[in-house]
């Protein structure tokens, strides 16, 4: 008896070994959650000293507060201006000397004027009166010489703005900055419109990836790693703080944006064009135009090999899109409008070159969908199906190339060009791959780009011959028109803004003809808006390229009804 | 002495398994076709050459790979992980603020998974052949086929969008101040990514226990026991659980790889900001400081699951205790 007891005993014990553990490992995780919660900024959420007196908020949304989904970049990068944060051209926190207006045009922002020197070397800009940071403390020229001089000489953790040229950086009185570049460069003034103002006193490289000083209408007011960055208004705003009390960003899966709007929890969700026929009680969709362009680039070298700088073969170039014929048939023969109905849902504009949005912009013939003038170019250059599959040849060649495109909308695009293209006679092959597969394929293949910014210079990364095969993507389609890369060499030097947006467009104007680029479509972002939020549709400016995030450029203007 | 021998050899194991994974992810996230400089500055930039030479030299992106290993592992022996690419921060400090939060989440996940798995198992065992166990298996099968992120993206429609029960992701409530967080607040946000982790690992331990459970009830001690009268209860609980038990204890801790896979999928659906959506974020920008710094984290990780198994193998049958092995 006494022996079955025993064993008995021992035959609970296992299983309770088990137990044991398991309520082990609960209480481990209880007691750091709690301790997650007690000791305050723990748990990766971060609030800057002497903040109080939030009001107490309710699940999905503070008190009078908005809560937004924007995409997911601002979370994936630091907010110090000083490293390249929202270099797009409007400021939210940390404000810059100019920004875009509404018609794309630059107006002052911190600056009241600016005035380059005739041989576009030297720009002097005068600041604005009575200028503060949001800590209270004054923006003089001072700050500004610190914010550039400091970009310069740490070009290397600045990825998106670039200030190798700029020579120095001088305070001429407490209003007044003057810059000296190394060589003349128009775009500089561009360049203004994209770099924050950081306080040279209280700038701290570490802190301010979080919790930037700047002179913009937002302060950030908790910066949760990964999830939210809470903004507060900024009292010190020079042209007063904005209405809405408080703005809430949050980080969501792509793929959730369209249940998160379902849910109610919040005011603003960007999302997919697809999803604008979508009811989402109490939201309505708004579309915002952009400047942002959908592109092909495609090879205009014939094929080739090349022993690149560093010592193996690059091969390049495409029989089929080497043939202007080719080119300009699929540029003037495509339906844009019916492409865009089938990739995006009808959301987006049919695109001939660069657009009205831009001040540079050169626009050309909208009209498209010549399918006739289109055949006949192509029988003309000798592309003709003679073995009736419905794909013309020539010389035993395929009318026929492959299109790379790196995210699911540029996929779509291509697959709807490639439809239309076959009417044609032209196959397109539509490959959906990442951007490791495009940087293999994008020397022989045709690739969907995504352009959209205020700078111009892109226009000399898309076509200055020089680039070709120097570095990745730039001139990637290998265009090479001494006539464009002479007019470039103007418009960079040019000591005028009117001067070198002049240029710009004749640059447009001459490579256009060559067909270099297969324009496709405008873009439009598209947004859940909650009904009673106004986002100032008279201020928004026109969506640079940016995941999402731009609808924030007026977010000063926005008012809750 | 046979003990401190033991943990010597362990830590020495350690060590080696560190420095494979290492090499291992430096060679993988080296010949990946991602050139560093473009997922830095984005396909479409502007900068000029000069500028792009300078970030080029100091990120040591043109160094050749041994240089560039050494550099890195010499900085690791220093305690020096490096400085994340994509947040511009230390390494240290990302994987610091994030582990905790990813820890919670698969510590409850995998401790639910495993005690309702085994006792899931057990239930759908004793059944064999019937539609309840046969039910049970196909749901399992099911869950085990499905993805992470897709498990969890049904979740989020079901509870929180539609119930509206749950919030739709994070961590702590949206536009509240750290300070005004509460314990309710940080539970009623774990709720759905533990649900989803739970959901997606407890196939596995669940179809275990049960074919275990099946083939132990299947052999002649048990006809004995049962000829000798004792009930299905008592027979389960004196004979069927401790043999089972060891093979459950294994798998659950030996899926402590598959967790932090499912870990990082759920952390994606759920905008959770812990360690694997730090690693996602890393392999998207080509963050390699980052992407080997989370690797080692990881490889610690699964490491340290599958030491305390071989551990609790000797606390569970005194003859591996008695074989003395703890490696």
């Amino acid at each position: 008896m006494l022996h079955s007891k025993d064993s008995r005993v021992r035959r609970l014990a296992h299983p309770s070994i088990c137990m044991m553990i398991v309520i082990f490992l609960f209480a481990l995780c209880a007691s750091m959650l709690a301790a997650c919660t007690g000791g305050g900024p723990a748990a990766g959420s971060s609030a800057p000293p002497a903040e109080g007196g939030s009001s107490a908020a309710a699940e999905g949304g503070t008190e009078g507060g908005i809560v937004i989904y924007v995409g997911t970049v601002l979370f994936d990068q630091s907010l110090d201006p000083v490293k390249g944060a929202m270099s797009w051209g409007y400021s939210c926190i940390s404000s810059a000397l100019l920004k875009v207006a509404p018609d794309s045009t630059y107006v002052g922002d911190m600056a009241e004027s600016w005035e380059p020197s005739a041989d576009a070397l030297t720009y002097t800009y005068t600041l604005k009166e009575g200028l503060k940071f949001s800590d209270g403390s004054d923006l003089t020229a001072e700050d500004v010489v610190f914010t550039y001089e400091t970009i310069r000489d740490n070009q290397a953790e600045n990825g998106q703005v670039d200030l190798t040229r700029l020579a120095s950086a001088e305070a001429v009185d407490d209003r007044t900055v003057r810059f000296s570049l190394s060589e003349p460069y128009s775009p500089f003034v561009d360049t203004t419109a994209r770099i924050g103002i950081v306080p040279s006193d209280a700038y701290d490289a570490d802190a301010f990836t979080e919790h930037p000083i700047g002179s913009g209408p937002w302060k950030v007011l908790q910066y949760d790693a990964n999830q939210q960055i809470i903004l507060a208004p900024n009292e010190y705003y020079y042209e007063g703080a904005p209405s809405i009390p408080q703005v809430t960003v949050v980080n969501l899966d792509e793929n959730s944006a369209l249940a998160a709007a379902k849910s109610g929890q919040l005011d603003v969700v960007m999302v997919d064009p697809n999803y604008v026929d979508e009811p989402v009680d109490g939201m309505h969709i708004q579309r915002l135009e952009t400047m942002d362009i959908r592109m092909f680039g495609w090879p205009v070298q014939p094929e080739g090999e090349v022993m690149g700088q560093e010592g193996y073969e690059i091969t390049f170039g495409n029989a089929v899109t080497s043939d202007l014929a080719v080119r300009k048939a699929l540029a003037i023969g495509l339906d844009r409008q019916a492409i865009v109905d089938n990739a995006f849902n009808g959301v987006g504009k049919p695109a001939v070159s660069f657009t009205d949005n831009l001040v540079w912009a050169a626009p050309g013939d909208p009209a498209d969908n010549r399918k006739e003038e289109a055949k006949a170019l192509l029988e003309e250059a000798g592309w003709v199906d003679t073995d009736g599959d419905g794909i013309r040849e020539k010389d035993g060649v395929d009318c026929a190339f492959n299109v790379y495109a790196a995210e699911n909308a540029r996929y779509l695009l291509a697959v709807a060009v490639a439809q239309d293209a076959l009417e044609l006679g032209v196959q397109i092959n539509a490959i959906s791959g990442t951007w490791d597969d495009v940087d293999r394929f994008y020397r022989t293949s045709a690739v969907v780009y995504g352009y959209g910014q205020y700078d111009p210079v892109v226009l000399k990364d898309l076509l200055y011959s020089d680039y070709y095969l120097t570095d990745a993507f730039s001139d990637a389609v290998g265009y090479d028109n001494p006539q464009v890369d002479a007019l470039i060499d103007k418009a960079v030097s040019e000591p005028t803004q009117e001067g070198a947006v002049a240029d710009w467009k004749q640059v447009q104007e001459v490579a256009n003809a060559d067909y270099p680029y297969l324009y496709l479509v405008n873009m439009e972002h598209c947004y859940f808006i909650k009904d009673g939020l106004d986002i100032s549709l008279d201020t928004q400016i026109p969506h640079p390229h940016g995941h999402g995030v731009p609808i924030i450029n007026n977010m000063k203007d926005w008012t809750l009804g | 002495m046979a003990t401190r021998r033991g943990i010597l050899f362990v830590i020495l194991r350690m060590l080696l398994l560190l420095f494979a994974v290492s090499v291992l992810s430096f060679v993988l996230v080296a010949m990946a076709p991602i050139d560093p400089l473009v997922a830095y500055v984005g396909p479409s930039s502007t900068l000029s050459e000069e500028a792009k030479e300078e970030i080029v030299e100091h990120w040591g992106l043109s160094d050749p790979l041994p240089a560039r290993y050494l550099a890195w592992a010499g900085n690791i022996l220093r305690g020096d992980f490096g400085d994340s690419i994509t947040y511009q921060r230390p390494v240290a400090d990302v994987i610091r603020e994030r582990f905790l939060l990813s820890f919670v989440l698969m510590m409850l996940a995998w401790g639910l998974s495993g005690v309702l798995g085994f006792f899931l198992g057990i239930a759908s065992g004793i059944r064999g052949g019937s539609v309840f166990d046969r039910a049970v298996k196909v749901f399992c099968l099911v869950l085990q086929s499905a993805p992470a992120f897709w498990i969890g993206l049904l979740v989020l429609s079901f509870f929180a969008v539609r119930l509206g029960w749950f919030p739709i992701g994070m961590a702590v409530p949206m536009g509240k101040l750290a300070a005004d967080v509460t314990v309710a607040d940080r539970i009623h946000h774990l709720v759905l990514p533990v649900l989803t982790l739970t959901v997606v690992s407890i196939g596995k331990i669940t179809l275990y226990t049960r074919q275990k459970l099946v083939e132990t009830m299947g052999s002649d001690f048990i006809l004995f026991a049962r000829a000798r009268g004792e009930t299905q209860g008592q027979i389960i609980r004196r004979h069927a659980i401790r043999n089972i038990a060891l093979p459950a204890v294994t798998v659950q801790f030996a899926s402590f790889s598959e967790l932090f896979g499912g870990m990082t999928l759920a952390e994606t659906v759920f905008a959770w900001p812990g360690v694997g959506s730090a690693m996602t974020a890393a392999a998207l920008n080509g963050d390699v400081p980052l992407l080997l710094g989370t690797a080692l984290i990881g490889a610690l990780f699964v490491f340290f699951g599958n030491l305390i198994a071989n551990v609790l193998y000797g606390v569970l049958d005194p003859r591996v205790r008695e074989g003395g092995g703890y490696a």
